[in-house]
């Protein structure tokens, strides 16, 4: 894929008293149109969320394998096609456009890139700290980009900065900035 | 879907195939897709049109939990408005 946009996406899945909680994820676009996502999440779920559901050969507690990271597994990143029945699809997302032109290219695979050592890191998933929003926006920051999140969509997580030496010639910057291309 | 069938909950499964194959079974190609869309929708789905005939829908079990699952349905109708092709995706989704 050779993009031509990169956006920062926010969509609404719950609320957490009573104020509506945003899973953020990121979305190239190449010039036909067709477009890419890239998630983190969790590895698995605790064994209660499993427990009474049917998998393709039964019983899913059969295969269930507990993590030794802990009951969520490690900070998972998934990348793939992004269309209707696909994961993280979301027609009425929030969007923030993080570049266009040439400098989507650099982000999207300098972003990959950042995503792949995050994920080698083994970190454990923690859903109210390091959890997927926080993966995100850490690969980002990985690339140089300091979080900006589109207007009013609260993202927990997405705080959570660990400090890190911004990647060799990318320029610092806040989200939504204008990329030079 | 005929009254001996368990209505489909995606609660029920632990992923997509399992998922795919029993909604399949609820509401099979040929048959009217608005039922389908109804219980989609009865169940707490979002769904929306993204096409000529074509459906999203989104599912999420995240409301009492920081993580959960989060199932994605494309259904696709011909100008009869019947079912032609249904796909289901499901991802783990958290903060």
């Amino acid at each position: 894929m050779n993009p031509v946009r990169v956006e920062l996406m926010a969509s609404a899945v719950g609320k957490i008293g009573g104020i509506t909680w945003h899973h953020l994820f990121l979305l190239a676009a190449d010039a036909s149109g067709k477009q890419a996502f890239l998630r983190a999440g969790p590895q698995c779920l605790p064994l209660e969320s499993i427990a009474g559901r049917q998998g393709l050969f039964g019983d899913a507690l059969e295969d269930y394998e507990a993590s030794p990271a802990g009951p969520y597994g490690v900070i998972t990143f998934l990348s793939g096609a992004y269309a209707a029945g696909g994961v993280d699809f979301d027609p009425v997302a929030a969007n923030i456009t993080l570049a266009s032109g040439a400098a989507a290219l650099r982000l999207w695979e300098s972003v990959q890139s950042a995503a792949r050592a995050l994920g080698e890191e083994q970190i454990p998933y923690d859903p109210v700290g390091k959890g997927a929003n926080w993966a995100i926006v850490e690969a980002l920051h990985r690339c140089g980009l300091q979080a900006t999140l589109p207007p009013k969509r609260w993202a927990p997580g997405a705080s959570v900065l660990a400090r890190q030496p911004e990647v060799p010639g990318v320029s610092g910057r806040r989200l939504g900035q204008a990329v030079a291309s | 879907m005929s009254d001996n069938k368990k209505p489909f909950r995606f609660e029920a499964f632990a992923d997509a195939p399992s998922a795919e194959a029993a909604f399949a079974a609820a509401y099979p190609a040929g048959s009217a897709i608005e039922p389908a869309l109804q219980a989609l929708v009865d169940m707490g789905a979002h769904c929306r049109n993204v096409g000529p005939s074509r459906f999203a829908c989104r599912y999420l079990e995240t409301d009492k939990a920081l993580a959960g699952f989060c199932w994605h349905v494309a259904i696709e109708a011909n100008s009869e408005k019947a079912i032609q092709r249904v796909g289901i995706g499901l991802a783990l989704l958290g903060t």
